[in-house]
């Protein structure tokens, strides 16, 4: 386990291994307790991670990096009781124009692709990179692609996509160094709502095929 | 009320920034120099973190539809109302037809963004605790998007005593390295894994702040920083503040609009304190980094404070 | 401002100075003058009132004075260029120098139209209340 400082805005814990759905339920319970302690603002789940942002730093950081270490060390797994959401996807195409590098990257067929994609319920294990982004776990990683060289001005709110051995779904039209299989569409995210992000840490995501356009 | 009359894009209504959100995948956003926003609004009496808007391209005008106390501070861009010229760092009223035009940032102020609020802060609703806008995904601020000609935008009050203004804190807290500004930064996680040599030169060198430099991050150029063997991530959250490399050798500081995560290795972390001076380099301009530890860092986070809080007092009395 | 007490005036003066480093002030009003002191070692201003002084006659009525006490600015520290040089044309509001206390400035204003005819403090000079700091034709 590493914890490191960001500046004096935030303290950064990384838990060791690979990230893993038990691992991950450890950083859940870590995010629930954290977040009651006083010089919290905010305790954000990552992969395998979790950052604590300060109300205001603490005097001394030490303390904090003990307690730290405590509750993970003491800290049961959460496991989370989330919802399922089946998000229909529309797999090639315009809407999906790197799955003939994924296929090129993986010698797979595009319905080999298609099928391992959509196979598994993937778990939500945090939120971030922009307004109701989920980061999932669970991808097979034979579908292992890496990011591109080049990264993509601006991809559509929908947009499905594999970055290395992860998948996920945009929340909103911004660029991207992924590469853009599908795309669904499905509001991930409304700033009226409360809360206002669709899915949470623990809810799940299952890709269904609406249709794949060779 | 006022109109924006002319702007180069990019002008935006930002305050303190956003809190709390970064669970749903919502940064800060908010100033980019907070320090001349929070001038700005203690000059009118507002609540410190209350909404201006940050203009950082010129020239950029408006016109008042009534009566209106405002503040200029930031960049010095030789702000004329109807011609007659403006003191920078001071407030001023405005009066129905008038129109305000802000020009080019002086050099001598070796500043890039002007700070334009209105008394009682800019009357904008509140999304998720702050005004600021979300560029991505088009939310708070004006429309969630940024200002264009035509638009209005209304002050939280008429009135407030003006005809004052403020040292601005660069010169009150200067900070500079051979000449050049300089900001603290506070090694993160991945320091170590750079090669000794990349680690001295990244201290001993200046940076240049490339074109592709706004406010989601600025893209430095200068001596590569070189890993010492190939490092992989997994995404995990970050602040504005946070020197990623990427895998070129070039950093990337995180700005206020920074997603609240990323991948790639950190080099470091501008401290908070000093961001907002990071937040007036001119593109094009040249930087250096001065190493720093965390009782350094809470200190300046002290040393800001105590300049806004003299300021208030003296502002306060001046008002009584 | 505070109300035009001496008493408040003083208090007013105190308060300001109260966490700069200005040590010693010294105010000349229609009324007299007085100074303040503040003490090397705390940081309290102990205000003493000095022998009054017979206000001095302003040649013409032209010479405009500092409406506090502070440190004369020719120009904002942010610029080059003196506000008011010695011939610019000015317009009643217009700023001619700038008073600096602490962080705060404040704009020692032309009170009518008019030419400036000299700038009578020096640039960076700690004026009191009521000193004359530039005159104009």
């Amino acid at each position: 386990m590493r914890i490191s400082p960001l500046g004096t805005t935030a303290l950064l814990f990384e838990a060791p291994g690979p990230a893993a759905l038990a691992s991950q339920e450890r950083i859940w319970a870590l995010a629930t307790e954290a977040e009651t302690w006083p010089e919290i603002r905010e305790a954000v789940p990552g992969m395998n991670s979790l950052m604590l942002s300060f109300v205001h730093p603490p005097r001394q950081l030490a303390p904090m990096e003990a307690r730290l270490r405590d509750a993970w060390g003491n800290g049961q797994p959460l496991q989370q009781q989330g919802r399922v959401i089946d998000l229909p996807v529309v797999y090639g195409g315009e809407s999906g124009p790197h799955l003939a590098d994924v296929v090129a990257h993986t010698r797979l067929s595009v319905d080999e692709v298609v099928e391992l994609h959509a196979a598994p319920v993937y778990p939500v294990y945090a939120l971030g990179s922009h307004p109701g982004y989920c980061y999932l776990g669970g991808m097979d990683p034979r579908l292992t692609t890496p990011r591109r060289r080049v990264p993509v001005m601006r991809i559509p709110g929908g947009a499905v996509s594999i970055g290395g051995s992860q998948t996920g779904v945009s929340a909103s039209d911004g660029p991207s160094g992924w590469n853009t299989i599908g795309s669904t569409s499905m509001c991930f995210f409304d700033p009226a709502r409360s809360p206002p992000a669709l899915l949470q840490p623990g809810d799940a995501i299952r890709f269904h095929v609406e249709r794949v356009i060779r | 009320m006022i109109e924006i009359t002319t702007t180069g894009g990019l002008a935006t209504v930002q305050d303190g920034g956003r809190r709390g959100s970064l669970r749903y995948g919502v940064g800060t956003a908010g100033a980019m120099d907070t320090m001349a926003l929070a001038a700005a609004n203690l000059l009118l009496g507002n609540e410190e973190n209350a909404a201006a808007i940050e203009i950082p391209i010129f020239p950029f005008a408006v016109r008042f539809t009534e009566a209106c106390c405002f503040a200029l501070t930031g960049a010095d861009c030789a702000a004329k109302l109807d011609g007659r010229p403006l003191l920078p760092w001071w407030t001023h009223r405005g009066l129905a037809g008038q129109e305000l035009v802000l020009g080019l940032p002086q050099r001598a102020s070796r500043s890039s963004r002007a700070y334009l609020a209105l008394a009682g802060g800019l009357d904008v609703p509140e999304v998720l605790g702050s005004r600021s806008t979300q560029l991505r995904g088009a939310f708070g601020g004006h429309e969630g998007r940024a200002l264009r000609a035509g638009d209005m935008l209304r002050a939280g009050s008429p009135d407030c005593p003006v005809g004052f203004g403020l040292t601005p804190p660069a010169l009150d807290l200067p900070l500079l390295v051979d000449d050049l500004p300089a900001v603290r930064v506070l090694p993160a996680a991945e320091y170590g894994c750079f090669t000794e040599a990349s680690r001295d030169a990244f201290w001993a060198n200046p940076w240049k702040i490339t074109a592709q430099s706004d406010r989601y991050g600025y893209r430095l150029a200068g001596e590569k920083l070189v890993f010492t063997e190939p490092v992989e991530m997994l995404s995990h959250g970050i602040v504005p503040g946070v020197l990623q490399v990427p895998p070129g050798g070039q950093p990337i500081v995180q700005m206020s609009d920074a997603q609240p995560s990323g991948g790639y290795p950190k080099f470091g972390t501008v401290i908070e304190a000093d961001l907002w001076r990071l937040g007036q380099a001119p593109i094009g301009s040249f930087i250096r980094f001065l190493k720093t530890d965390w009782d350094q860092a809470v200190a300046a986070l002290d040393a800001n404070r105590a300049w806004l809080d003299e300021a208030k007092r003296l502002l306060d009395l001046r008002r009584m | 401002m505070a109300s035009d007490s001496p008493a408040e005036q003083v208090r007013y003066l105190a308060s300001l100075l109260a966490g700069t480093s200005i040590g010693l002030l010294e105010l000349t009003t229609a009324e007299g003058s007085f100074r303040l002191l503040r003490d090397g070692l705390s940081s309290a201003i102990s205000p003493m009132v000095a022998p009054m002084v017979a206000p001095k006659g302003t040649p013409g009525g032209d010479d405009v004075c500092a409406p506090t006490v502070g440190v004369f600015r020719h120009a904002h520290p942010l610029q080059q260029a003196p506000l008011a040089p010695p011939g610019q044309q000015v317009q009643a509001g217009d700023p001619l120098g700038l008073m600096q206390i602490g962080s705060l400035l404040l704009a020692v204003q032309a009170p009518r139209d008019g030419v400036v005819d000299s700038v009578l403090a020096a640039d960076g000079a700690m004026v009191g209340f009521g000193t004359p700091v530039v005159r104009l034709r």
